[in-house]
């Protein structure tokens, strides 16, 4: 045990960041891509960048489509298309109490038949229920993993005794100092967002670790609490008998009148084509952080305006807020690439804080003999770090390239775990001089490459016809770009960093060896 | 606009406390900001009430929940670009 | 006898499993009390949420304590009384 409170617990941040480190990582990267899961989704679906959406006709079509094929229904739950999701996504309970769900085209009503891409829901839910495992099982390893990060950034204040005075130190190319440096300052300028971001992911999933007390108050079906926290509680309806809606247009005067031109974000209807039907209409713009976007409740049969039943009580909106914080739903596009940003910095901060415990246990041993333990780290150091963005860009690749042989399977996700897998079997057969170079420069290389390749495939399957139409596409390939750059000015200063931390690990040796020399004499 | 100016007082709170940040006292006594050491904790209290502008004028831009997630969100590239900028970041490779 | 090493290594693995068990188990125990409590004040849904907010941040405040107690017989004293004291209170609630 260390001999002071700073001690341990810098020994607890260092342990707790090492072993939970590559999945945190992993967690933060895929976590910052969600912010864009939308975007990238719409990228993976080029067929979909030129549906022209307007929102009066989306409605439409989904409630006739569902007036249609789902009358008797008990619920019905339309997620309106935008111009991020330019597609209406809707959902609803059948009688028999099982679920149903269509994509379809705003415009027309038609049934969409989608590339099988998951776009970038499959980093979305990589992000809080990883993959391959069942998805309690991964959803209990990502809250554990999130537990340890807040012991970890707790630890890391406790430990860091001159946080205020060393708050703008930054030296770069000083070897140890250098990482120490960098971690110190990725971590503690965003460490309101890291407190937030880590809290908040932990208390959404509560009832995964803490399911107790939902089980003591609603014995009969514990997920009950999810209707309750959200929303009021209603009276069972007895003796509902059909009667006939309203028509879309009818309902949706008052809320012309009351929201005036806006944008809509989901429709739901409870009870369709009875005496109790229930319509109610939110609001696409979110402003709070407590996801309590503008709802109008109406009766469908009547259209008489109803009270709402969303639960508002302090503790409600507390979980409304959590939710609401991690999410982001609220941020603009601004604010949205700050967050984007701020994740990324939570990459850089526990990639620093890796590289800085291989460094220091480099410098800790006493001879130049490898060690096992320490081979094993830089190797999934770097299968993390580089590794795991080389996966990412090796899931758009085979996106486009199913796009160009057009395949009927889909081998996205298994590209993305083969590409990773091989770094990490490459790594362990390279020496650790070139590591880094060979990574970074198959890294660059994809990332300048994307682009282009994206540009030809678009073309040549006529799905741009110019530079005019393949902006919004761009605007994602312009992130690569960066990053490409990034890993480029990465890939010019790795020798320096190298050979500074090499000549301080021969400098340590060379004092070492003197006192072995004497001991053994 | 009102969003610029809000980066411009958090700009201007982050550098005042940062020349009169203890690794930086020596430095800024000999310059031409040594006026910011004459009342430190006068020069102190002004920064924080730019950084609170800044806070204010999110808050007003966007309500005050959404304007308090943001001021703390857009201080970190602002800060990181500001710590970038003012150390010595070249490397001297033989 | 066993060597120092293998020793420090148990000493370890009992600082990491006192705090992370026995603390899990005490959360576990604090979050149906708690609900228990808030019940009579709050909905369900409410009381729930609220005690299973409060737990979180006990168990974080009980792993970095148990790593601030030097004392590994101090640090299972107050681990396995906190623990039996809300075992105690989770029975008598029922």
């Amino acid at each position: 045990m260390q001999k002071s409170i700073r001690q341990s617990m810098a020994w607890l941040h260092s342990w707790t960041g090492l072993i939970f480190g590559w999945l945190l990582f992993a967690i933060f990267l895929m976590g910052s891509l969600s912010y864009y899961r939308h975007d990238i989704s719409l990228w993976m679906q080029p067929s979909l960048a030129h549906i022209q959406v307007n929102q009066d006709t989306a409605i439409q079509t989904a409630y006739q489509y569902l007036e249609q094929h789902a009358p008797d229904a008990k619920t019905w739950f339309m997620n309106v298309a935008n111009e991020q999701k330019p597609v209406n996504q809707i959902y609803w309970q059948r009688s028999d109490g099982a679920y149903e769900n269509k994509t379809l085209n705003p415009n027309t009503g038609q049934e969409l038949n989608l590339a099988k891409t998951q776009g970038g829901d499959f980093f979305y839910q990589l992000h809080f229920q990883l993959f391959g495992v069942p998805i309690l099982v991964g959803r209990l390893i990502v809250s554990l993993a999130a537990f340890i990060m807040l012991i970890a950034l707790i630890s890391g204040v406790i430990t860091h005794k001159k946080i205020l005075t060393d708050f703008f130190t930054l030296r770069a190319f000083k070897g140890q100092r250098s990482y120490l440096d960098f971690h110190n300052v990725s971590s503690v300028i965003a460490l309101p967002f890291f407190l937030t971001i880590t809290f908040t992911g932990l208390a959404i999933f509560f009832y995964l670790y803490l399911p107790w007390g939902m089980q003591k108050l609603y014995p009969e079906n514990n997920f009950q609490y999810f209707e309750e926290i959200n929303a009021k509680i209603t009276p069972k309806i007895e003796n509902n008998s059909p009667a006939q809606m309203q028509s879309i247009h009818n309902l949706m005067q008052p809320l012309q009148r009351e929201w005036g031109k806006t944008e809509y974000s989901t429709i739901n209807v409870k009870n369709p084509n009875t005496e109790q039907a229930q319509i109610t209409f939110t609001e696409a713009k979110d402003h709070s952080i407590t996801r309590n976007q503008a709802q109008i409740t109406l009766n469908a049969v009547t259209g008489e305006k109803l009270s709402s039943t969303k639960n508002d009580s302090a503790i409600a909106t507390l979980n409304a807020g959590v939710y609401g914080l991690h999410m982001a739903t609220f941020a603009q596009p601004l604010l949205r690439l700050v967050l984007f940003f701020s994740g990324l910095l939570g990459c850089v901060m526990v990639a620093s804080g890796l590289l800085l415990w291989s460094l220091k246990r480099q410098l800790q041993t006493k001879t130049e003999k490898s060690h096992v333990g320490h081979y094993l780290v830089q190797r999934l150091n770097i299968s993390a770090i580089i590794g795991l963005p080389i996966a990412v860009l090796g899931y758009f690749y085979a996106n486009r390239i199913g796009l160009l042989i057009q395949s009927s399977q889909n081998y996205e996700v298994m590209s993305f775990f083969i590409i990773w897998l091989s770094i990490f079997g490459m790594s362990l057969c390279i020496k650790k001089q070139y590591l880094w170079k060979i990574n970074l420069g198959i890294f660059i290389a994809l990332a300048f490459l994307l682009p282009i390749f994206n540009f030809f495939i678009l073309l040549q399957q006529n799905l741009i016809q110019g530079l005019v139409e393949f902006w919004p596409f761009f605007k994602i390939d312009l992130f690569m770009i960066i990053f490409a750059l990034l890993a480029i000015f990465l890939y010019r200063n790795i020798t320096p960093i190298q050979h500074k931390a090499q000549s301080r690990i021969r400098t340590k040796l060379k004092i070492v060896e003197p006192e072995h020399k004497e001991e053994g004499c | 606009m009102n969003i610029l100016v809000s980066f411009l007082f958090i700009l201007l709170g982050v550098w005042g406390l940062y020349r009169i940040s203890e690794k930086q006292i020596k430095k800024t006594r000999l310059s031409k900001w040594s006026i910011l050491l004459v009342y430190p904790q006068t020069t102190r209290v002004v920064c924080l009430l730019s950084l609170i502008l800044a806070l204010f004028i999110f808050i007003q831009k966007e309500g005050a929940s959404i304007g308090f997630v943001s001021f703390w969100i857009f201080s970190t590239p602002l800060i990181f670009i500001f710590i970038l900028s003012m150390n010595e970041l070249k490397s001297f490779q033989k | 006898m066993i060597s120092s090493t293998v020793q420090y290594h148990f000493t370890v693995l009992y600082r990491f499993i006192l705090p992370f068990l026995l603390g899990y188990a005490c959360t576990a125990l604090l979050a149906s009390n708690l609900t228990v409590l808030f019940y009579l004040l709050f909905p369900k849904a409410e009381a729930i949420y609220l005690a299973a907010f409060i737990s979180i941040l006990f168990f974080v405040s009980f792993v970095i304590s148990s790593f601030c107690i030097h004392s590994l017989p101090k640090l299972s004293l107050i681990s396995i009384s906190l623990t039996t004291g809300l075992a105690a209170i989770y029975w008598i609630a029922g």
